[in-house]
């Protein structure tokens, strides 16, 4: 499924083909998105696999480099959400969990939004990971599972065309964890700025945003980093962050679990401190001039 | 790094309307598109402000984002909000932040007072001041049908209240409005274009990028749309009906198989895990058959054309390689490779070239023995593409045989169909090149695809 030319767009600096398992997962997370665009269509479907699957992807769905960056980000999302334990007081402790009887209105909002975003993606089901798609991946999704049914020709077609369009209009893309996230970051107040560092203190989805506003790269990218297997894209991050080694060493353990053991971890140590602040940040600005240009004015 | 106060407390407004052009905007949005060269009532030349509106244009959908935009000696970063009215896009800026610029890239001087590079949704075409189409956006070509790349402008569309064609215009130099109204020949549909002319640094003219706009939003959807599910060659007996009608079966076995094969619902008995791989590796055989025949359908017809793209053949030998690996790995067979720098800088169908090369690198691994080496050579001269194998070989009585529709040389059994030599050869020539083959140094096949090279005098 993933090609070698579509696995060096999405995984620019990899060396080996994404795994099996990788694929399997990504298939899974793409059969649920259609499965849950299918129902907000109103097909009937039972089964496991969705109506259209077989003609998508025969069609090229599965080479959609932004709908796989999508599932693989889902799919990191997944797992590092399976290591990091969030409940009790963590869960309290951490900032939207704060934010969310802020004084300020918005911030409040912004953090209440979060928090239900997050509670819906947790779901994992079709319908859950639909409102998680930013608004064009959508859009991208629905008009190519109605052109599916449109092809076979048949009445109903129309009415596959007015279910999409109902099923765009109904989709508010603030309501993904990503944006709402985004947006809590964007008007963060100064105080509150600092705890963007700790993932433990912000959680993932607020942590990764952080580091997407802090290093204009975007939000599902930053998750894959986090995950990414070995460890060098997220050291790379906690370096241009500026963190000490024993809060970097702290927060990879926090974030990456059992996959680090006790004879690694010197070793990544030493190559920590030996990387300049300069030099990951520089890495990093590389990174990013491969996702989006920045353009000068006047 | 730098934080200011963020939100505004009355947000700076502005309108896009379809063509990208700034209806109104508050001064903040207004300083910001003059001092990057816009006009005043012309397209809005804040690169980031203008992919969203047309984000937004696109899907209809109202989208909150953040917008980068590098300004003088920091950088910005905006939230913006934008919503599709009747006729525009209202962009709301709710977050203003200055931020300390950390890259300025060094882009060469603008080549006209006017001209700017957005990565934007809406379809776009170059064409040079010979009137060829240099380039054009995929949903361009799905909306037309059309393989004009390479080909004359006017061979394919017509510039609707002009005597003249946009050649004519272009090498005159005349007065071109910045939004013409353009035909297309063959199906004689009609759209708007922005024209930005391209003028080199002594003022000739270069070329002209046209930036398509379609009243009807779902008319270009509907092309893209369309494509999806009817490939190019489509509403032909056997690609509309009995491709459609045996993929739907034979793609739910294929998930299905492979779903159990893989467990990923749970394990099973090993032989049973067995089966299902063997059901699927059976339901991709027979699709690989469906694809064959609907290509055999497509190409023997009269009216077949391909596309003419530059392509560059060490790329694709890289391609189906990397593609092909695991196969390779499969049967005990080692894959060499060219050397990066080997370029072979042809005209063809990228996507037609690749897909002969699959063909015959998937040939060559099929029928060559474990533990033999099977190379992909490159001859910049040629410029060819050869896959060499270690196999049998192909007796001389038989090498053009084995291009004949469903021609196995007395094979059964080994997931061919007898018809891919056959399509790639069909596609070789129809792209003016030929598929031959011979011997290679051990005694094994030697094919190799030739191509017409790139005129070095073209850009």
């Amino acid at each position: 499924m993933l090609c070698e030319d579509l696995a060096q767009q999405l995984f620019p600096r990899a060396t080996r083909v994404p795994s099996e398992a990788m694929q399997a997962a990504v298939r899974l997370v793409l059969q649920k998105l259609v499965a849950g665009v299918e129902r907000g269509l109103g097909v009937d479907n039972d089964g496991f696999v969705p109506k259209s699957w077989d003609i998508l992807c025969r069609s090229g769905l599965l080479r959609e480099a932004t709908l796989l960056e999508f599932a693989l980000a889902r799919q990191a999302e997944e797992q590092i959400a399976e290591r990091v334990d969030v409940s009790g007081a963590a869960l309290f402790a951490q900032l939207p969990s704060r934010l969310v009887d802020s004084s300020d209105a918005a911030i409040a909002e912004c953090a209440r939004n979060l928090l239900i975003a997050e509670n819906a993606a947790q779901l994992r089901a079709p319908d859950a990971l639909v409102k998680q798609l930013p608004a064009d991946l959508l859009h991208l999704l629905v008009w190519r599972v109605v052109a599916v049914f449109q092809a076979g020709g048949d009445e109903t077609s129309l009415s596959f065309i007015s279910a999409g369009n109902q099923l765009l209009s109904a989709h508010d893309e603030a309501n993904a964890a990503s944006a709402a996230a985004a947006k809590l970051v964007y008007f963060l107040p100064e105080s509150e700025r600092d705890a963007l560092g700790d993932p433990r203190a912000v959680g993932l989805t607020l942590y990764a945003s952080g580091l997407a506003h802090e290093f204009r790269i975007p939000h599902d990218r930053i998750l894959r980093f986090i995950d990414e297997e070995p460890s060098a894209p997220l050291l790379l991050m906690l370096r241009a962050r500026g963190h000490d080694p024993k809060f970097a060493m702290s927060a990879l353990q926090y974030l990456r679990g059992q996959r680090i053991d006790d004879h690694r971890l010197p070793e990544m140590l030493l190559q920590f401190e030996q990387l300049s602040q300069e030099a990951a940040r520089t890495e990093i600005l590389r990174w990013r001039l491969g996702a989006a240009p920045v353009w000068k004015t006047g | 790094m730098q934080h200011l106060p963020t939100r505004l407390a009355l947000p700076i407004k502005c309108v896009v309307a379809a063509d990208g052009s700034l209806l109104a905007a508050d001064s903040a949005v207004r300083r910001l598109h003059f001092g990057n060269n816009g006009v005043e009532g012309g397209v809005l030349a804040v690169p980031g402000l203008l992919e969203l509106a047309s984000l937004c244009w696109r899907i209809g959908l109202r989208l909150e984002r953040t917008v980068y935009i590098a300004d003088k000696d920091h950088d910005l970063e905006l939230w913006v909000e934008a919503e599709k009215q009747e006729k525009a896009v209202h962009l709301s800026v709710t977050g203003w932040q200055e931020r300390v610029a950390t890259y300025r890239p060094s882009l060469p001087p603008p080549q006209t007072t006017a001209h700017f590079e957005y990565r934007s949704a809406l379809p776009s075409m170059h064409v040079n001041r010979s009137g060829i189409i240099l380039q054009a956006s995929a949903s361009l070509v799905d909306t037309f049908c059309c393989s004009a790349i390479a080909e004359q402008f006017d061979d394919h569309f017509s510039v609707v209240g002009y005597g003249k064609g946009l050649i004519a215009l272009l090498q005159q130099q005349a007065e071109i409005p910045s939004r013409i109204k353009i035909k297309h020949l063959p199906s004689g549909r009609e759209c708007y274009a922005l024209v930005d002319i391209v003028r080199l640094e002594t003022g000739i003219v270069a070329g002209a990028r046209l930036v398509f706009l379609f009243d009807d939003p779902a008319q270009a959807q509907t092309g893209a749309a369309g494509a999806v599910a009817l490939p190019s060659h489509s509403g032909m007996g056997l690609g509309r009906h009995f491709a459609s009608a045996v993929r739907q079966p034979l793609g739910r076995i294929l998930a299905n198989a492979e779903t159990i094969g893989s467990e990923l619902n749970g394990s099973i008995l090993e032989q049973y895990s067995s089966y299902a791989k063997d059901i699927a590796s059976a339901a991709r055989h027979l699709s690989e058959l469906v694809g064959d025949l609907e290509d055999l359908d497509a190409i023997d017809k009269p009216d077949f054309k391909v596309a003419k793209e530059p392509v560059e053949l060490g790329d694709i030998a890289q391609r189906v390689a990397g593609l092909l690996a695991l196969k390779a790995a499969d049967h005990q067979i080692e894959l060499v490779v060219p050397d990066q720098e080997i370029k072979g800088h042809v005209v063809g169908e990228f996507r037609r070239v690749l897909q002969i090369a699959l063909n015959l690198l998937g040939n060559a691994i099929r029928y060559s023995p474990g533990g033999s080496k099977v190379k992909i050579e490159i001859d910049p001269a040629g410029p060819s593409l050869s896959v060499i194998d270690e196999g049998p070989g192909i007796p001389v009585e038989d090498r053009e045989r084995v291009f004949t529709k469903f021609e196995r040389l007395g094979r059964s059994g080994d997931g061919g169909s007898g018809l891919g030599l056959y399509i790639s050869r069909k596609l070789a020539r129809a792209m003016g090149g030929e598929l031959s083959i011979g011997a290679g140094e051990g005694g094994g096949a030697n094919f190799t695809l030739r191509l017409p090279p790139v005129d070095p005098k073209s850009n």
